[in-house]
C-alpha cells in the first residue's frame, strides 16, 4: 500500500518533472546553440585579431578557445606571445546582456564574473565583448566565456542523466540522484558561482571556495602577464571542484533535514582531497577531451601541470597504458611527473591516480559500448555524479527510495564518518564507482549501445590500478536487509595487494621511537593557528592559552601540563608491501562501560586487575554503540580515547578521567573544555585534529623513513599528526593510555565480515540481523574495534 | 477624525517597538563584521570596503538581483524565534541552551585569542536553527567566516555552526581549495629517535 501511495505520487511527479526536464533542456540546448562561428574582426598589423567592439555583433566578443600552447601548438611559447595572434577571427557568443552574469532566479546557469571580489561588474553599455587580450576586461570575458560553456554543458549532461531516470521512459534502476533534484534547487548553491578573473594577491595560485561559492584565479609570480585565466583548462579543474561540490551535496541539500554541507576531503592530506583534485583534473579533459591539464598556466613557467594518461610525454619510462604501466596504487601516490625523483605527499599528485583511471574507463568504455569519446566523457560523467551524490550523502540515504542508514550512519553522525570513521578513500570510491556502473551499464544494455557490459573489464581495469581494493559491491550500503552479495571475481586481483591489518605495528625495533612528540613553542603556536583557521570542529582550550599564545610549552620533547602536544605515532609496515591511506583516529569510540576500560579486544588490555571492564561483568562492552552516542537507537556512550592511571587500594588501576578527576579532587571548572566537559577533561584530542593520515608506508619502513628527503628531514602537515591538549592541572608523574585506532585503504580485513577470529568479543546485534561473512561491515561497527587495529599509546606526563 | 487619532496613535507606538525589535536584533545582523585586537579587548566595526577587497569578502551590495530560491524544502521555522527547526520540536523537547546576544563577539573573541596580534576575523551570519537531537534542542548560529592571519597571506574561508548561546565553535566545513599547498606545511624537521 504504502508503495502504491508512493508510486502514485510519484507519477504525479513524474508528470511535473518531465515538464521542467523538457523546459530546462529546451534552455540549455538554446543557450549552448548561442556559441555561433560567425565571421568576423580584420587582422591587426601585429598579426593579431583586432579585437574590438567594432569587429563584433552584440551580445559577442572573442577569447582563447584553448591555452597559449596548445593554440600556437608551441611548447616553449614565450611569456611575451601576442595573445591576440591566437584569438579566432569568429566572434563567440558572450552575454545579451550589459554584465557578466547570468540572472538566476530558479536557473542553474547562474554565476558572474568580476575581475576581483570587490571591483564592481564591468558594464559594457554597447553589450560587445571583444577586447584587446592584454586588458583585465579580456579576462573576465575569457573567464565568464568558458565558465558559461563548461556550465552549460554540466547541466545539459546532468539534465540528460536524470531524464534516464525521472524522464518519460524512465529505466526502473536505482539512482542516487535525488527526484528533487531541479526542483528543490539542489544542483547549485542558493547563491551564484562568482568567478574572479584576476586576484592581484594570488600569486602561483588558484582557488575554488565552497564557503564564498567563488573560483578566483592568480598569475605566474615571475612572468605576471601570464595569468591563469587564460588557461581554460586551470578554469575547468577549479570548476570542477564547484561541481564535485555541487554532486557530494546533491542529495543532501534535496533531503532539507541537514544544515551543513558534505565535503570530498578535510584535511591537508586525505584521500579524499586527493580523489577531488584527481576529479577536477578530469573535469578539464570532460571538457576537452585532452588528457593533460594546465600547459600554459601551471605547466609553461611552474613545472606544474599534469597529465592524465600514461602516454604523456612529461611521464617517466616505465609508465605505459599496458596492465604493467598503469600509474597504480599505491606506488604512484607521490610521483610528480616534473620531478620524477622527488617524493611527496601532496593530493595533486597522488590525485593523478584518479585522473588516469578515469581517462582510461573512458577510453575503455568507447571501446565496450561502441560511444565516441565525446558520449563516453559524458557517460563518466554521469557514473561521477552518482558517485560523489551517494557518498556525500548526510541524510544517510544515498539511493532514492531507499531507507536511511545506508551510507554516513546516521544524519547525527554523517560528518563524523565521512571526516574520520569510514571517510572516502580509494577504496571506498572506487567501489561505490563501480557500483554505479554494475547497477547501469552491467545491468542495462541499452546503455552500452546493447551491448553485453562484462563487469570483468571494469574489475581488470580497475586492477590494472591497484584500485580493485574492494572484495563486493557493496549494492545495499550499510541498510540492514537480507542480500546476496555482489562479489568481484578474485582472479581479477592480480596487481592490487591487500594486507592483513596485525601488518600494521608501533615501530619497536631497537632504538626507535614509539612516537615522536612535537611541543615547542613555536612549533605548536604555528599549529594552533593554522587549526583556529577551520581545520578543527571545536575550539582550543582557553586553559592552555595567554595573550594569544600557548602559555605552557616547553619544548622538551614529553607530554607536559598544559601543552598542546602534536604526536606522530612511528607505525611500522612489517608486510613486504606498501601499505597505504593510513589513518590513526583518536576520536572518542566505544571502548569503556561505567568509568572502565573495556579489555574484550584483540590485546586484553587492561585486565581486571588492572581496572579493566570484562564482557562477563560488563556486557555493555561486547555491544558497538548503534548511533555512536548520540542516544536515538541505544543508551550505548563514546567515550575519549584516554585515560588514566590512579592508585586504589594500593594497586594501580586504569580509570577514566572523570574517576581520575574524583580520586585526586580536581575541580570540574579546571577542565579543558569548561565544567560541562568532565569525560575529556585533563586530556583530549580537539576535535579535527583527532586523524592522523599517512599517504603511504613502504614495505619495512616508518612513514617517516618513506618520506625523509636527501636532507634527512621530513615536512609536516597538520594533518600527518593528531594533536592533544593537555591539562594545566594534571598532577605531573600521572600516567596516561591513549586507546588509539588505525586502519588502511589497502587493508584485507579492516572492511569486512570474516569468519576469522577478530580478537575481539563482540555479540551479534540483535538491530542489525543480515550481517553476513563477506559482507562490508555496517555503519555502527566503525563505533567499535572490528574495522581497525587497536593501538595502546601510553605515556607519563612529565614537567 | 477618530480614525486619524487611532492611526496616529498605532504610528507613534510603532516607533518605539521598532527600534526596541532593532536594537534587541543587532546581533542579529547578517552583514559582515570584522574583529581585531587591541590593548582593551576584541574590538568590532562593519567590515569596510577595504577590508572586503583585502580579505576577498563578498559584498551584496555589487551583487545584482540574483538570489534564488533557497535550495531543498523548507524547513518548519520556530514561530517565537524564526529559527529553522531541524528535527522536531514538542512539549517534551528539552532546550539545552537559550539565545544570548553577545554570541558573535564570544566567538570571535574565542578565535582571536589563538590566532596572532595582527588577525582579523570576519564574520557574517548565515542562518539561525534550533537542532533537535533525541529529544534534546540546541540554539544554533550558522555563520560564514574568512580570517586574514597576516597581510601577505591569502586569507581563508570557512563556514561553522557556534552555539548561541557560549559562542563555542560546533563544526566546521567548507574550506577553501588552495591549489598551491605549500602554506600547508606546519614544520619540517629531522626526527631523531
Amino acid at each position: 500500500m504504502e508503495d502504491l501511495k508512493r508510486n502514485g505520487l510519484f507519477n504525479l511527479k513524474i508528470k511535473k518533472q518531465t515538464i521542467f526536464m523538457s523546459a530546462l533542456v529546451a534552455y540549455t540546448l538554446c543557450l549552448t546553440s548561442c556559441v555561433p562561428s560567425q565571421s568576423g574582426g580584420s587582422s591587426s598589423s601585429s598579426g593579431g585579431v583586432a579585437n574590438t567592439s567594432a569587429s563584433v555583433n552584440i551580445g559577442y566578443g572573442r577569447v582563447l578557445h584553448d591555452n597559449p600552447i596548445i593554440l600556437s601548438g608551441n611548447s616553449s611559447l614565450d611569456h611575451t606571445v601576442n595573445l591576440n595572434s591566437l584569438l579566432k577571427t569568429s566572434q563567440d557568443f558572450v552575454i545579451d546582456g550589459q554584465y557578466l552574469q547570468k540572472t538566476c532566479v530558479d536557473d542553474p546557469h547562474c554565476f558572474e564574473v568580476k575581475k576581483d571580489s570587490i571591483t564592481s561588474l564591468y558594464q559594457s553599455t554597447n553589450q560587445k565583448w571583444a577586447f584587446d587580450t592584454s586588458t583585465v576586461e579580456f579576462d573576465q570575458v575569457q573567464m565568464f566565456t568558458h565558465m558559461n560553456w563548461m556550465i552549460s554543458k554540466y547541466n545539459t549532461d546532468l539534465s540528460s542523466t536524470y531524464s534516464t531516470y525521472y524522464g518519460s521512459n524512465p529505466s526502473g534502476l536505482s539512482t542516487s540522484l535525488p527526484m528533487s533534484l531541479f526542483t528543490s534547487g539542489s544542483t547549485w548553491e542558493t547563491s551564484p558561482l562568482r568567478g574572479y578573473a584576476l586576484c592581484d594577491d594570488l600569486p602561483n595560485n588558484a582557488f575554488f571556495s565552497p564557503s564564498t561559492y567563488s573560483i578566483c584565479l592568480g598569475f605566474d609570480s615571475i612572468y605576471e602577464d601570464v595569468k591563469f585565466v587564460q588557461d581554460p583548462t586551470t578554469l575547468y579543474h577549479e570548476l570542477g571542484h564547484a561541481f564535485v561540490h555541487n554532486a557530494m551535496n546533491f542529495r543532501t541539500r534535496a533531503s532539507g533535514t541537514v544544515a551543513i554541507d558534505s565535503n570530498l576531503g578535510y584535511f591537508s592530506y586525505d584521500e579524499g582531497k586527493a580523489i577531488n583534485e584527481g576529479i577536477a583534473d578530469y573535469f578539464s579533459y570532460y571538457m576537452t577531451g585532452r588528457a593533460h591539464v594546465g600547459e600554459w598556466s601551471m605547466g609553461r613557467f611552474l613545472n606544474l601541470s599534469r597529465p592524465m594518461e600514461e602516454s604523456d610525454d612529461l611521464h617517466v619510462a616505465g609508465i605505459s597504458e599496458t596492465s604493467e604501466g598503469r600509474l597504480s596504487y599505491p606506488t604512484y601516490l607521490g610521483y610528480d611527473p616534473n620531478n620524477p625523483e622527488e617524493n611527496y605527499e601532496e593530493i595533486h599528485y597522488a590525485g593523478q591516480i584518479m585522473s588516469h583511471f578515469l581517462v582510461a574507463f573512458t577510453k575503455d568504455l568507447q571501446t565496450a559500448c561502441s560511444f565516441n569519446n565525446s558520449y563516453a566523457r559524458t557517460f563518466t560523467f554521469r557514473l561521477l555524479m552518482e558517485t560523489m551524490a551517494y557518498l556525500g550523502d548526510f541524510s544517510s540515504i544515498g539511493i532514492e527510495g531507499a531507507a536511511t542508514y545506508g551510507v554516513n550512519h546516521t544524519p547525527e553522525n554523517a560528518k563524523e564518518w565521512l571526516q574520520k570513521n569510514k571517510p572516502i578513500t580509494y577504496r571506498r570510491f572506487s567501489q561505490t564507482f563501480s557500483r554505479f556502473v554494475k547497477s547501469s551499464l552491467a545491468t542495462d544494455s541499452s546503455l552500452c549501445n546493447f551491448n553485453s557490459y562484462n563487469i570483468q573489464r571494469l574489475e581488470q581495469l580497475l586492477d590494472d590500478y591497484g584500485l580493485l581494493l574492494f572484495k563486493n559491491y557493496d549494492m545495499n550500503g550499510s541498510r540492514s536487509l537480507a542480500e546476496t552479495i555482489q562479489n568481484v571475481e578474485e582472479l581479477n586481483r592480480q596487481k592490487t595487494v591487500l594486507i592483513k591489518k596485525n601488518q600494521l605495528l608501533v615501530d619497536s625495533r631497537s632504538g626507535n621511537s614509539k612516537a615522536f612528540i612535537f611541543d615547542s613553542y613555536s612549533d605548536m603556536n604555528a599549529a594552533a593557528t593554522s587549526l583556529t583557521n577551520g581545520f578543527i570542529d571545536g575550539s582550543l582550550s582557553t586553559t592552555i592559552f595567554e595573550n594569544g599564545n600557548l602559555k605552557y610549552n616547553n619544548g622538551n620533547g614529553q607530554v607536559s601540563p598544559g601543552e598542546l602536544v602534536g604526536i606522530l605515532l612511528n607505525l611500522y609496515n612489517n608486510s613486504n608491501s606498501t601499505m597505504a591511506g593510513v589513518r590513526i583516529l583518536a576520536n572518542d569510540w566505544d571502548h569503556m562501560q561505567d568509568g572502565k576500560p573495556c579489555n574484550n579486544f584483540e590485546d586484553n588490555f587492561p585486565s581486571e586487575s588492572q581496572g579493566g571492564a570484562s564482557v562477563s561483568n560488563y556486557p555493555g562492552c561486547a555491544e558497538e554503540a548503534l548511533d555512536n552516542g548520540v542516544g536515538v537507537l541505544d543508551s550505548q556512550t563514546v567515550e575519549p580515547v584516554c585515560f588514566f592511571q590512579d592508585i586504589q587500594d594500593d594497586a594501580a588501576v586504569w580509570v577514566s578521567q572523570e574517576t581520575f578527576m574524583a580520586s585526586r579532587a580536581i575541580e570540574a571548572t579546571e577542565c579543558l573544555g569548561g565544567s560541562s566537559s568532565t569525560k575529556d577533561c585533563l586530556i583530549r584530542s580537539p576535535k579535527g585534529a583527532d586523524v592522523a593520515w599517512y599517504s603511504r608506508i613502504e614495505p619495512k619502513k616508518t612513514w617517516a623513513e618513506t618520506l625523509v628527503d636527501s636532507n634527512g628531514e621530513n615536512e609536516f602537515k597538520a594533518s600527518n599528526i593528531f594533536f592533544l591538549e593537555v591539562s594545566p592541572s594534571i598532577p605531573p608523574g600521572t600516567t596516561v593510555n591513549c586507546r588509539l585506532r588505525a586502519s588502511f585503504t589497502n587493508c584485507e580485513d579492516c572492511h569486512n565480515i570474516t569468519s576469522d577470529d577478530t580478537g575481539n568479543t563482540y555479540t551479534s546485534n540483535v538491530n542489525t540481523p543480515f550481517e553476513q561473512v563477506g559482507d562490508e561491515y555496517k555503519d555502527y561497527k566503525y563505533s567499535g574495534a572490528d574495522p581497525f587495529r587497536v593501538i595502546n599509546f601510553q605515556f607519563t606526563v612529565i614537567d | 477624525m477618530k480614525l486619524f487619532k487611532n492611526i496616529l496613535f498605532i504610528a507613534i507606538l510603532s516607533i518605539p517597538v521598532y527600534y526596541t525589535v532593532k536594537i534587541m536584533n543587532a546581533n542579529e545582523d547578517k552583514s559582515w563584521q570584522t574583529y581585531y585586537k587591541s590593548p582593551e579587548g576584541t574590538n568590532v566595526h562593519q567590515t569596510t570596503y577595504k577590508e572586503k577587497k583585502k580579505a576577498r569578502i563578498i559584498s551584496d551590495s555589487f551583487t545584482k538581483d540574483k538570489k534564488r530560491e533557497p535550495a531543498s524544502i523548507p524547513r518548519p521555522r520556530d514561530k517565537k524565534t524564526n529559527r529553522e527547526v531541524l528535527g522536531k520540536i514538542d512539549k517534551n523537547t528539552l532546550f539545552e541552551n537559550k539565545p544570548n546576544s553577545n554570541w558573535k563577539k564570544i566567538y570571535a573573541d574565542e578565535l582571536l585569542s589563538k590566532l596572532g596580534p595582527d588577525s582579523k576575523v570576519f564574520i557574517k551570519k548565515n542562518l539561525g536553527i534550533i537542532r533537535v537531537i533525541a529529544g534534546k534542542a540546541t540554539y544554533i548560529e550558522q555563520v560564514q567566516v574568512t580570517i586574514q592571519n597576516d597581510k601577505d597571506s591569502p586569507p581563508n574561508s570557512f563556514e561553522a555552526q557556534v552555539d548561541a548561546q557560549t559562542g563555542k565553535q560546533l563544526s566546521v566545513w567548507n574550506r577553501t581549495n588552495f591549489e598551491d599547498t605549500k602554506k600547508d606545511i606546519i614544520m619540517k624537521k629531522r626526527l631523531v629517535p
